[in-house]
């Protein structure tokens, strides 16, 4: 059943854009697609000494994937790769069922209102695929 | 023949499975249909009494498997009207078949010869040709769409010139469900000595198809869109146009003599069927095909236009859904694509799981076609005979529930 996927808070967080669309002059252009579902996340970032200082984004994907990149979006400033890494890996060992004993990790309580989604395997990716764009941001 | 939905519905042991406690409302069609007991059977038959490789053995169980497989081989053929059964090719299923065409055929192609393709395409009638571009530096050429996402061929005489060499189409959009008109393409294409390849996926779980009154040169389909097995598939083309390919796939069972410098190929359809083929597969096909041909379609066809017409009112009473395709349901197959207005088609899809609706949701394969109506995907219901008015009020039903759940 998907109780728990669309209650108030990740329909909350799909609806509260914390990113712009654009940067001035981004460093990086990503663009990541999934291909099963055609969600796509157009991101554009700054990064310096290693670390994100501005992050712009498009985001056209459902619900679930709208409210993930919205909590990326919101924490991402001053984040380096293997921050993004290390926190994407936890949502991923998550949605497994492979909960670890610091999850949700500290600054990200948000990725709390996603655990719902681990009994949804398809939509894992929905989930995943900010994480996703930004760690090929610093590629 | 006495004909009704509920018993058709009887023969199909899928249908009473229970989905989140409700009953099963399958109207995902278009991605992958049910098989009737029959076409079990078929299978189980083979698997049980007689599985043997095909065209090789002299013992019992190869002559009997051999000879299934070449009795669904004229099912084939007469389902599509075919001129013989030498011109009927088993292959893995559409994307094979379009493939094996596009490479064979592609080798023949220079640098500036045309393709037409329409935008509308599913990814399988659309990667290979754009393959080609990029192989052999042919030209591309794209038939457009309608704000409705429907054919526009106002421009064709543009599209399809002389230097064009092969148009392919699908018979039905897996998006739309508009048909394609074919006679005009068609007659363009011969106009120039192009080819038309047409993808008929989703018009064969229609009714028996006639290749010869198309005028087509190849068509090619899927078995487990038309109520067969999953992997395998037809393609059909004129023997001529067949005998002047050169193979795709080089290996066992396609070969007159290997020596040690070269092989000497077989002609027909075997020289396009390397290796074992998908025995079980194509005998379940062939059983399909007939249950198919069986089928009382002048009675089906009103009975899926009621279905239709009771899903397209209940669609389009919906605030902020728009539906893709012609309203009007003359010229369209039982597939329905639509966008509703702040929803996401993975988000309805998930909801209306809860009870027990299957729908499609997402791009569909059809990409191109998403960025030409400035969508990102769109939720699709897909009728097939089995489908009763309870399949198509559940899903409206459930729908006034997703719209509670998600707006």
């Amino acid at each position: 059943m998907s109780s728990g996927l669309y209650d108030g808070g990740i329909k909350a967080l799909a609806a509260s854009e914390s990113a712009p669309k654009s940067l001035p002059n981004p460093d990086r252009r990503v663009s990541v697609d999934n291909p099963f579902c055609g969600d796509r996340i157009d991101l554009e970032v700054n990064i310096e000494a290693g670390r994100v200082t501005a992050l712009a984004q498009e985001v056209r994907g459902c619900m679930l994937c709208q409210a993930s990149a919205n909590v990326v979006a919101g924490s991402a400033v001053g984040l380096s790769r293997d921050e993004v890494e290390h926190v994407g890996s936890k949502l991923t060992d998550m949605l497994k069922g492979c909960r670890s004993v610091d999850w949700p990790p500290e600054g990200w309580q948000q990725l709390g209102l996603f655990e719902p989604v681990a009994r949804h395997k398809s939509r894992h990716s929905c989930v995943t695929l900010a994480f996703t764009a930004l760690l090929k941001s610093f590629d | 023949m006495n004909w009704s939905a509920e018993n058709l519905r009887k023969q199909f042991p899928i249908l009473q499975r229970k989905i989140n406690g409700a009953p099963l409302h399958y109207l995902d069609n278009a991605a992958t249909t049910f098989s009737p007991a029959c076409v079990l059977e078929a299978v189980a038959g083979y698997e049980n009494n007689y599985r043997s490789n095909v065209q090789r053995g002299i013992y019992q169980l190869g002559v009997e498997s051999t000879e299934a497989y070449e009795n669904a081989r004229i099912s084939a053929a007469k389902y599509l009207n075919a001129f013989s059964t030498e011109e009927i090719i088993f292959t893995s299923g559409t994307t094979f078949s379009v493939n094996l065409v596009a490479q064979c055929f592609g080798q023949s192609l220079q640098s500036g010869d045309e393709i037409v393709v329409s935008v509308a395409e599913h990814h399988s009638n659309f990667v290979p040709w754009q393959c080609l571009r990029e192989r052999f530096g042919v030209t591309m050429k794209l038939i457009p769409v309608l704000a409705n996402g429907s054919l526009d061929l106002s421009q064709l005489d543009q599209l399809i010139t002389e230097r064009c060499r092969l148009v392919a189409v699908s018979h039905v959009s897996n998006v739309t469900g508009s048909i394609t008109d074919l006679e005009t393409i068609t007659a363009a294409a011969h106009r120039h000595d192009a080819l038309v390849f047409v993808d008929g996926a989703q018009a064969t779980p229609h009714g028996p198809v006639d290749v010869q009154a198309l005028d087509v040169d190849f068509y090619a389909f899927s078995g487990h869109k038309s109520f067969g097995p999953t992997g395998v598939g037809v393609l059909w083309g004129r023997q001529q146009l067949l005998e002047s390919l050169p193979p795709f796939l080089t290996g066992g069972g396609m070969i007159e003599r290997v020596t040690a410098d070269e092989t000497r190929y077989m002609t027909g359809n075997r020289r396009f069927e390397a290796g074992t083929p998908p025995v079980a597969q194509a005998i379940g096909l062939g059983a399909a095909l007939e249950w198919l041909m069986a089928l009382p379609w002048q009675e089906i066809r009103p009975y899926e236009q009621k279905l239709s017409q009771r899903l397209v009112k209940g669609l389009l009473d919906i605030e902020g859904l728009n539906l893709l395709g012609e309203h009007s349901h003359q010229h369209r197959a039982p597939i329905f694509s639509f966008d509703i207005e702040g929803c996401h088609s993975h988000d309805i899809c998930q909801v209306l799981d809860d009870y027990g609706v299957a729908l499609r949701g997402g791009h569909h394969c059809a990409q191109p076609l998403m960025d030409a109506l400035g969508l990102v995907a769109t939720s699709r219901a897909s009728i097939a005979v089995f489908n009763n008015e309870e399949d198509i009020e559940a899903l409206l039903s459930a729908l006034e529930k997703v719209l509670e759940v998600l707006r």
